[in-house]
């Protein structure tokens, strides 16, 4: 591995680049810990691009990770794919990656990266935005910085911490809670809540919000959550106007959530501008913009052009500020702010500050107006985000079909896929939220296999358990089986990967107890047997084990076959160690108090 | 006044109780005495037995007046009556707790069993639990009940001279030989576990009666190993989250738990759990009526075989 050009080595090291000096203080830490800055050197202000700082040998497959919320985290095999993007690099836009000139030289994994052998992450995403480019063999180690130096000016690039692994998993978790250590992450508890999105989409109504809220108290769904998503908008970025739909408005919503003791749920784009919007009609200078001073196209959606909120406009702040604390004030308390990437897309702002500094602070104006309550980043960056979100959307978008290709587009397969490999950051950075369930057998095309993995994967990851459907047509095994999902949330999960399409879970204290379960995502039978893994599990007492849901008994020695798209769960039993605390009371009577260390 | 009372004309012993009269009826959530916090509970809990407030038999029982007729017999009432509280959770019911949470009950009641039964006086331990107004349940907290009598009660007494009888007659176990025959004829299965198994009994009283029988012959909680206690957690789940379903409404019934008697035990007793539940219908009540109380006879709207159908085909959560 090389450092500024110099084979690594403890204490500091420099290079000077055109006028540019960067410097390196390199120390161990389970591997090593490398401290960047960058500091211009001139007597003119310098704008700084992307910054090399480091390079090491890949290996034929890589685990790779993208910025944002959507993107695949995975092992790839990167020769393979920089051929298949070939023709696709030229689309590729600020939803893919912040810095999209480079996939013209490789492949880019942002924030970390792993070979076969070796891990190298960096700790934070304060100023500079860091990733991994691939090409021909060699890893680089690169920062974006994006931002006008002035003379004499220093920046911190951040920590990369560079590890030699024998388990991924373990190196991964260790990675997340070093970044956790340094980012003071808010984490809350997962919630279990109700989503218009998936099955209603646009078509979302008042009425049909309130009806499926009626429902839900008949079903005893008991949800913690009522979410209302996109579909009420007069249009993007005219948040607190609603459209004809919503005729009494968002506060009359709220209001009737509350009433039915759940947490008011609001989607929002807040970095996101239609151009056919009032507030870019009224405030086009708050977007931001090309070199030509003209607004910068962030994305494409809703069949309109989308620019990016300058966040660090001060009108557009205040604006921004005074948007949740009206949706706040209305009784919101749980926020999903999604496409969030828009506001680090490269381009001119009001302040001379880098991408992620503006994200930043959009993100930051979103905290103070809403205090306490509840974020939900959604196509966000992953690492500035650590200490601002208390969930993140953590995969691509799910949907009621199987397949499609890994590209951050909807499907259910990518979605979980994601759940499970980047598993490792919730309950450390935030809460993860592997995106909605649907229970429903009807109205989808995946089969009760597919909707098992979609479902119980979600549950016993213990990120939010969000569900979405319409629930007057779900039946009545619909419910039952989405309320048996819930018996396996609450419990602590580590994941272990067999290659990029078959997964373990290992799960202890879920309401269900510990259990073993193997996920399935491939196109073909899985046979695996239980003994292989029991150097994972847990010692218990006459321990025994049974299979989910058919109760029957398993052996740990028998094989068993993971039909395609499909979990195996098998439950983790044994003797159980039961308390006793007994109590005479004041009138003589006894009392005698059971406990146990394990649901 | 609190004594046992003998009927000479059946044999049987009657529990006079008058302070049952003072019990609370049905109050809500946040006045309810089994929550932590309530009148019964100054702390958090788990699991929680205690000696009812209102027993019709306790340890220190008080001293009775003979009567003085010899005609008539009474006796003090020696033995325990205990609240078992299933949850801290007012709002769940064995058919929505979680199975580890019912497998710990299973360990509770073995414990309580165990306890009890160092009592010599104590001769029959005998869990129950009435849910729903249907059955006269008092409070709608989770929670069962534990009656620890001085004497072998009259019915369990029944089951004891039957099983004698069956077994000089076929020199097996009744209730091996039912288990052995419901499975082969499997008509009135309801669920079948690893190690217990639940059907509609070809001798139903109740329209919606179901028994639960260990396949293994054992007589109490004591003789259950760790996978039957798991496998009897997970058929009284699925029983009464069935039950659940049937209607689509909090399914009234009365369980009752039958094992060996204690001080003597009888390891020729067959373990079992039986539900009564009073419906017939969802909105019709199966009363205990002149013939049923009057004779011990009871008149079943139903066969057991179309009810295992209904059951087996009802869905639950687990």
């Amino acid at each position: 591995m090389k450092i500024l050009d110099h084979d690594i080595k403890i204490g500091d090291i420099s290079k000077n680049h055109e006028n540019l000096k960067i410097s390196a203080n390199v120390a161990q830490d389970n591997g090593f810990k490398a401290e960047f800055s960058l500091k211009n050197l001139s007597n003119t202000s310098n704008f700084v691009e992307e910054m090399e700082l480091g390079e090491f040998d890949s290996s034929e497959s890589l685990f790779m990770n993208n910025f944002q919320s959507w993107g695949l985290c995975t092992f790839v095999k990167p020769e393979k794919i920089f051929a298949s993007i070939s023709n696709m690099k030229s689309q590729l836009g600020f939803m893919a990656t912040p810095i999209p000139e480079e996939f013209k030289n490789g492949i880019v994994s942002d924030y970390f990266i792993a070979t076969d052998k070796e891990f190298a992450g960096f700790l934070s995403s304060e100023a500079v935005h860091p990733y991994f480019l691939w090409q021909n063999g060699i890893i680089k180690i690169k920062v974006y910085v994006g931002k006008e130096l002035k003379p004499g000016e220093k920046i911190e690039l951040g920590t990369l911490w560079f590890s030699q692994y024998e388990s991924l998993e373990e190196t991964l978790n260790e990675y997340a809670k070093r970044v956790a250590d340094l980012n003071q992450p808010k984490t809350g508890k997962p919630v279990f809540g109700w989503s218009s999105w998936y099955h209603y989409y646009l078509d979302i109504s008042q009425e049909s919000f309130i009806k499926e809220m009626e429902l839900s108290k008949t079903l005893n769904l008991n949800y913690e959550l009522f979410q209302l998503d996109d579909g009420y908008e007069a249009d993007i970025g005219d948040w607190l106007e609603t459209n004809e739909k919503f005729s009494n408005g968002l506060e009359f919503l709220a209001k009737k959530v509350r009433e039915n003791e759940m947490i008011a749920g609001i989607w929002t784009a807040p970095f996101s501008v239609s151009e056919s919007s009032k507030l870019f009609k009224e405030h086009s200078d708050w977007v931001v913009k090309n070199e030509n001073d003209d607004p910068l196209l962030a994305y494409k959606n809703w069949n309109k052009k989308i620019y990016a909120l300058d966040t660090t406009n001060p009108d557009a702040q205040r604006w921004l500020e005074n948007i949740f604390s009206a949706l706040k004030d209305y009784g919101f308390d749980f926020f999903k702010i999604d496409f969030l990437f828009a506001a680090m897309i490269l381009g001119k702002r009001y302040l001379n500050v880098t991408p992620v500094e503006a994200y930043r602070m959009g993100i930051e104006t979103i905290r103070k107006a809403v205090g306490e309550s509840h974020i939900l980043g959604c196509g966000a960056p992953l690492l500035p985000s650590v200490g601002y979100v208390d969930s993140m959307r953590i995969g691509a978008d799910t949907a009621p079909y199987w397949n499609d290709a890994d590209l951050g587009k909807p499907n259910a397969k990518y979605s979980i896929r994601n759940a499970l490999t980047r598993n490792f950051m919730n309950d450390v950075w935030w809460t993860n939220d592997p995106d909605c369930v649907m229970a429903r057998s009807n109205d989808t095309e995946l089969n009760r296999d597919e909707r098992m993995v979609n479902v119980y994967t979600s549950a016993l990851l213990n990120g939010h358990f969000l569900e979405s459907d319409k629930l007057s047509v779900l039946s009545k095994d619909d419910v039952c089986f989405l309320k048996s999902a819930l018996n396996f949330r609450s419990g602590i999960s580590h994941v272990k990967f067999i290659d990029t399409e078959r997964y373990v879970i290992l799960s202890k204290k879920t309401i269900n107890g510990d259990l073993i379960s193997f996920v399935n995502l491939s196109d073909s039978l899985w046979n695996v047997k239980i003994e292989n893994f029991s150097n994972l599990l847990n010692e218990k007492i006459d321990g025994f084990f049974v299979s989910y849901p058919s109760m029957k008994e398993a052996n740990l020695f028998d094989s068993q076959s993971v039909n395609p798209h499909s979990i195996l769960m098998v439950l983790h039993r044994g003797k159980r160690k039961v308390v006793r605390e007994d109590e005479k009371k004041k009138d003589g009577r006894d009392f005698h108090y059971y406990g146990s260390d394990e649901s | 006044m609190m004594e046992l009372r003998h009927n000479p004309i059946t044999d049987e012993w009657v529990l006079v109780s008058s302070d049952r009269q003072k019990r609370p009826v049905q109050p809500s959530t946040n006045t309810c005495p089994l929550c932590p916090g309530g009148a019964e509970f100054d702390r958090n809990y788990d699991l929680a037995v205690f000696d009812n407030r209102f027993p019709s038999l306790e340890i220190d029982a008080p001293d009775v007046e003979r009567p003085t007729d010899k005609t008539f017999k009474n006796d003090p009432s020696f033995g325990k009556c205990e609240v078992v509280m299933y949850t801290s959770n007012h709002n769940s019911s064995m058919s929505r707790m979680p199975i580890g949470q019912i497998e710990k009950l299973v360990y509770v009641w073995e414990d309580r069993t165990r306890e009890l039964a160092k009592e010599k006086r104590v001769k029959y331990i005998y869990p129950f639990e009435n849910r729903g107004k249907e059955v006269g349940a008092t409070l709608s907290h989770p929670h069962g009940q534990l009656y620890a009598f001085p004497f072998i009660p009259k019915r369990v007494q029944a089951m004891i001279e039957a099983e004698k009888k069956y077994h000089q007659e076929h020199e097996k176990c009744v209730i091996c030989d039912i288990v052995e025959s419901e499975l082969k004829v499997h008509e009135r299965i309801v669920y079948e576990g690893n190690h217990f198994v639940a059907v509609t009994p070809y001798f139903s009283s109740f329209p919606y009666e179901v028994h639960i029988y260990p396949k293994r012959h054992i007589s109490f909680f004591m003789d259950m190993m760790p996978q039957e206690k798991f496998d009897l957690a997970v058929v009284l789940k699925i029983i009464t989250s069935k039950y659940d379903s049937l209607f689509d409404e909090e399914f009234p019934y009365m369980m009752t738990i039958f094992q060996s008697p204690v001080n003597p035990i009888m390891k020729d007793f067959h373990f079992h759990i039986e539900f009564y539940p009073p419906k017939r219908d969802k909105n019709k009540v199966k009363w205990m009526a002149s013939v049923e109380t009057g004779t011990w006879t009871f008149i079943n709207p139903s066969t057991p075989s179309e009810v295992a159908m209904q059951l087996r085909n009802a869905l639950y959560v687990v």
